[in-house]
Parts: C-alpha cells; structure tokens; sequence
C-alpha cells in the first residue's frame, strides 16, 4: 500500500476492547462510521460495543479487501474475478456462529454489499433444513398449535412432496 | 450463540429462498407465516426479476388453459397454477406478476406465479358502463412503490362519446376517476387493446378517423399513454 500513506487512520474499538487502526477511506464503507465522522463523534478511538474483536478482524478483512482499486480496465477484470472469489471463500466460515456474528455485525455497521453476501450465505445454508431446524437456528419459539401447525402445513402441501 | 438475528435480517434472508423453501417455512412460527402472507413481501419477491423472461404465451387447449414463459433462448418453462386458465383473458405481465380480466370483465385478477397466490379485484360500476360501451384494461407495476396499478378505459363503441377512465392500486384497493381534461379526444379510439409498458407509461396504439370531402376518410395513428408516475 503505497498510494495510500496519506490517508488518515480511524481507530474502532471492538466490544473486548481490542482497537484496530483502518484507513479512513477504508472505514467508509461502514455507513454507520461514516455517520460518526461526519458528526464529528471520530476524535478519538470509535467503540463498537455490539462487535466482538474476532468478528471485526473479519468484518476489516472484507472491507479492506473491497477498498482495492483496479488501475487499469485489463486490471479490472481480473479484480473483478479475484474479488468473486474472495467473497465465495470469505463466507466459508468454520464456525456457523461466525456467519449469523458477521451478518449483525454487517447489519450494525451498515456495510450493504457485506450484508447481501452473508444474507445469502445463510439463506443458502438454511435452504434445505427442516422447519425444526430453522426454528433452532434462528432460537424461534414454535408458537403454532399443533393444530393450526397441521392447517398450515396442508395449505402449503404441495411444497413438501 | 448471545443474541439473535433481527426481524428484518431475518426476514431479508427469507427473501433470498425459493419458493419452495419458504412455503415450507410458513410453519416456522406465526410471525413468519404473517410476514410471508403479508402482502408487501409478496410484492418485493415477486418483483425480482430473476428469470429474464422474453415473454409469456398462453393458450387454450379443449377445456384446459396453459401458461408458458418463453426467455430469449426461447426455451418454454411451464407455470403451474391452480387458477381455471381457460376463464380468464390476459390483459398484462409486470415484473412477473400477471393480470387477468375475468367473468365478462366484471372482476380482474391478480397472479404470482412465483408464489402461487392471486387476489381478485371487482370492477366497478361494472353495470353501468354507458351503451353498447367498449372496455379496456392497463395493468403494470408502478416503479418505485412497486404498487400493481390498473386501468379502466371506456367508451361507446359505436358512436363518438367520451371516454371514462378510472384507475386503483393495489394498496389503495379503491377506484376512482381521471379527469375529464387529462383524457383523449372523443374521437380518439384504441386500436388494439395489446398495452406496451416503457419507461413508467403504458402505451396502447391509437387511431382518429378524419372525414374529407365525398365520404372519404383518413385514420391518423398515434401512442395514447398512461402515465404511471405522474397519476
């Protein structure tokens, strides 16, 4: 990063209170930060209390990552190419709780492509999952009869040949 | 896991399934089953556009009715419904929600195919058309609200009256009436009653007929167009 040493640093705060220092250029990818900068709130180190220091290490990866710019049009393509392959992998996280901590992370900071790729990550990952399972992955409360579970089950029959 | 996803992320994941799976997750609990049925995630699922679709055929075959999308390779995809296809009269596809006129144009009707739900809307003041009246129907997704937003065109079909339209939407669920001033000349008449819908209008094709001297007369053609935007 050579272009880049006359950027200013923005310092986060993760909720362990671990900091990180990120270009500012960077960090604006975050709505939310970009909100608190403009407002004047980034003085000093920017807490985030709803972020844990693993998931921000991950949420700075991904920014970092999309901050590159291309130089050239030849150049571009390739990024492009290698960017794909960045979110394909970036979402391939060992740990199911990772995923569901970088979509509120994503949600909280307000980053829209980081959230679109993790939305779809877990709606591919849920995708074929009983309705018990949704139900425990998303700590949703079964509040049907069994009854009215068995109604609207019928209704939509046709959709569990 | 300390705490849960959002309502809304949850809900913008849900976006993201096929159909099948999320009819499936109806059962999940009562607040997504409500939010599924509910009728703006309807809206917003039908209206993305995954399938470039080139255009939809659809035909009569004995008793039956048939529904087909062609895409640009022109490969056909069947689309199965349980709608009587056969009783009903297609008057437009938007962003992959169809409309149907119904029952001799007394109600119109509403179809996702991408969810399986349609809703009917009566036509009002469907008995008190004026004489021998001919009625045409708009239909398009608004841009934007991406509200369904129909249109009711009537005129005497054989002498040179004015013409009524009325509009509604699907949020407003209630009819009213254009102006007098922002409608077509009486002696304006739609052609054909196929609508093209380009850039926030929907166009019909128009005709005057102009009389000259010995009996002889001239048609004029010309766009009529509905503003979706503007009204």
């Amino acid at each position: 990063m050579s272009s880049s040493s006359s950027s200013k640093m923005i310092e986060l705060r993760s909720s362990d209170g671990e900091t990180f220092h990120v270009e500012e250029t960077v960090v604006l990818q975050s709505e939310t930060i970009k909100q608190m900068i403009d407002d004047d709130c980034a003085n000093a180190a920017i807490p985030l209390p709803n972020v844990t220091s693993m998931t921000l290490a991950k949420v700075i990866e991904y920014i970092k990552k999309h901050a590159e710019k291309p130089k050239d049009d030849d150049d571009k393509k390739v990024a492009e190419e290698d960017l794909k392959k960045f979110d394909a992998e970036f979402v391939k996280v060992d740990q199911e709780s990772m995923l569901f901590d970088l979509v509120r992370a994503a949600n909280y900071l307000n980053i829209k492509s980081l959230l679109d790729l993790t939305c779809q990550a877990v709606a591919d990952s849920i995708k074929d999952l009983s309705v018990e399972e949704v139900r425990k992955k998303f700590n949703i409360q079964n509040d049907f009869t069994p009854e009215e579970e068995a109604k609207v089950r019928k209704e939509n029959a046709w959709a569990f040949d | 896991m300390s705490d849960n996803i959002p309502f809304d992320i949850q809900m913008a994941i849900m976006n993201r399934l096929h159909v099948k799976s999320l009819l499936q997750f109806h059962t999940v609990s009562k607040q997504w089953k409500f939010s599924i049925d509910n009728f703006e995630f309807i809206r917003n699922y039908g209206s993305r556009e995954r399938n470039s679709c080139c255009f939809n055929l659809s035909y009569k075959h004995d008793n039956q009715g048939f529904i087909y999308f062609v895409d640009e390779n022109l490969a056909f995809r069947h689309l199965d419904s349980n709608l009587n296809i056969f009783s009903l009269t297609p008057v437009a596809s938007s962003k992959g929600v169809w409309c149907f006129a119904y029952g001799e144009n007394s109600m119109l009707l509403l179809w996702n195919p991408s969810i399986k739900k349609s809703m009917g809307i009566l036509v009002p003041n469907y008995m008190l058309q004026p004489s021998s009246p001919k009625m045409i129907f708009g239909f398009s997704i608004r841009p934007v609200t991406l509200d369904p937003t129909l249109v009711k065109i009537n005129y005497p079909l054989y002498s040179d009256g004015p013409w009524y339209v009325s509009m509604s939407t699907l949020s407003l669920r209630i009819w009213y009436n254009l102006d007098y001033d922002c409608l077509p000349r009486k002696s304006v008449r739609i052609k054909w009653s196929g609508q093209a819908v380009i850039d926030g209008k929907i166009l019909w094709i128009g005709a005057e007929r102009f009389f000259v001297n010995d009996g002889i007369s001239y048609e004029i053609y010309m766009q009529v167009l509905f503003d979706l935007v503007s009204h």
